[in-house]
């Protein structure tokens, strides 16, 4: 294989799994804040709940 | 009579046979028994792998022999070998893997990924390394794969791409994740200041228990549909983190972390030693893949560690750069070294857990690198 050809692999490689891990890391944001948003609205739900109950 | 059957015990029995490189891989094998028993070098994996190489050069044995045909039997490790030639043994010990594993860390800072990331870049710089040194794209990517520092998906690629290297890889990436203690600290020193190395973190947020069993399912879904290829080891790692993390099966994660676990370990240690056969292992390329094994474990700590820096610049040194040196999969040996070098700088720094983020997520880049190194090569 020549140089140019194995840098221009050896590179793609490292971008690839850059490009795929930003987009977990994208997603696992999403997927916390969603979470959380969820968490914390239940959360609301059993502070209402206790303050109703008096 | 008594001579004649003395004579034909010596003629089958496998002093005869013995030929001298037998007799360096029978020493080789004793030297890696010694390593993982008196120095405790990985000695789950090596001291199996040492003594299937045993095995597998005693001559006449013929415990690896193919069966010649239909109604006869081949050697018993043929058969067991079949598991690593499949693609078997990697993805069940990564069941096992993700049943040990905590993913919370990384849940908490999912920045930790892109240390991951980082900490292959020795993947890239061994298989440039390599076909400039002769090895074909295949050789290469396989010789690569050992910076990924993860034994199982090392073994995972090379069966797929180049088996006829499968013992010296396997051997390099295993003696090398053992010596993680001795070839990190040098580099990470060197990278960074004493100020940087003395950070402390702020302790990570709790990660609730449906983050950490959703997390896994995302993972799995969002991996596989990136790279269908790499869905045995990230769908059974992800698959072991369910077990564990959804809390209604117990007994399946704990047999998937312990029996199973060592069950496939001895199979794996023992079959992927006895391909180490002295006409095949020693060869001068041997110490190429050896040499160039060990570039790629420096080069991956180089990637980590430099990024970590960065990140520690971007977030005015809320990071310490040194656990992104645990990028390199390794777990958890790589975030140990993390820790100790924190507190050897500061001896108030915990940096374990900020360390299992980055450490983790070396699991999945170096996953990640196997799986396109497969596509394109495979």
């Amino acid at each position: 294989m020549p140089l140019s050809e194995s840098l221009l692999t050896g590179l793609f490689v490292v971008v690839v799994v850059f490009a795929v891990l930003v987009i977990l890391l994208a997603l696992i944001k999403v997927f916390t804040g969603v979470i959380a948003v969820i968490g914390g609205r239940k959360r609301d739900d059993s502070a209402a709940d206790s303050r109703g109950r008096g | 009579m008594i001579q004649e059957s003395l004579l034909k015990l010596i003629e089958t029995s496998g002093f005869t046979a013995l030929t001298w490189q037998s007799g360096v891989m029978i020493a080789l094998a004793c030297v890696l028994a010694y390593l993982a028993i008196a120095k405790k070098f990985e000695p789950l994996l090596l001291l199996p792998i040492a003594f299937g190489m045993l095995l597998a050069n005693l001559p006449m044995a013929d415990l690896m022999a193919a069966p010649p045909d239909e109604s006869t039997n081949g050697g018993m490790l043929y058969y067991l070998y079949l598991g690593v030639k499949k693609g078997i043994y990697p993805s069940l010990i990564f069941l096992g893997v993700g049943a040990m594993t905590d993913f919370g860390p990384l849940i908490a800072n999912p920045a930790s990924l892109l240390l991951g990331a980082a900490a292959q870049l020795g993947i890239a710089c061994a298989f440039i390394v390599a076909t400039s040194l002769g090895f074909n794209a295949q050789e290469a990517a396989s010789i690569g794969i050992i910076g990924g520092a993860d034994g199982p998906t090392a073994i995972w690629l090379t069966t797929a791409l180049a088996p006829h290297l499968l013992a010296p890889i396997a051997v390099a990436a295993y003696s090398y994740m053992a010596l993680i203690p001795l070839i990190q600290p040098p580099i990470m020193r060197l990278l960074t200041t004493q100020k940087e190395r003395s950070i402390k973190m702020e302790q990570l947020r709790p990660v609730s228990q449906a983050e950490k069993i959703c997390f896994p399912i995302m993972i799995t879904v969002l991996v596989v549909l990136f790279l269908p290829s790499v869905a045995p080891l990230v769908g059974l790692l992800m698959l072991g983190n369910l077990l564990r993390e959804s809390g209604v099966v117990d007994r399946l994660s704990d047999t998937a972390q312990n029996s199973l676990m060592n069950i496939v370990v001895i199979f794996l240690g023992v079959t992927v030693g006895a391909t180490a056969v002295g006409a095949t292992f020693l060869k001068p390329e041997t110490l190429g893949i050896i040499a160039l094994g060990l570039l790629a474990f420096m080069f991956s700590t180089i990637g980590g560690t430099l990024l970590g820096k960065l990140m520690c610049f971007l977030t005015h040194g809320k990071i310490n750069p040194l656990i992104g040196s645990a990028g390199v999969s390794a777990v958890p040996m790589a975030a140990r070294v993390s820790q100790i070098e924190g507190q050897r700088a500061n001896p108030g720094n915990y940096l374990l857990m900020h360390a299992m983020g980055p450490n983790v997520a070396g699991v999945i880049g170096s996953a990640v690198a196997a799986g396109i190194l497969k596509a394109l090569f495979g």
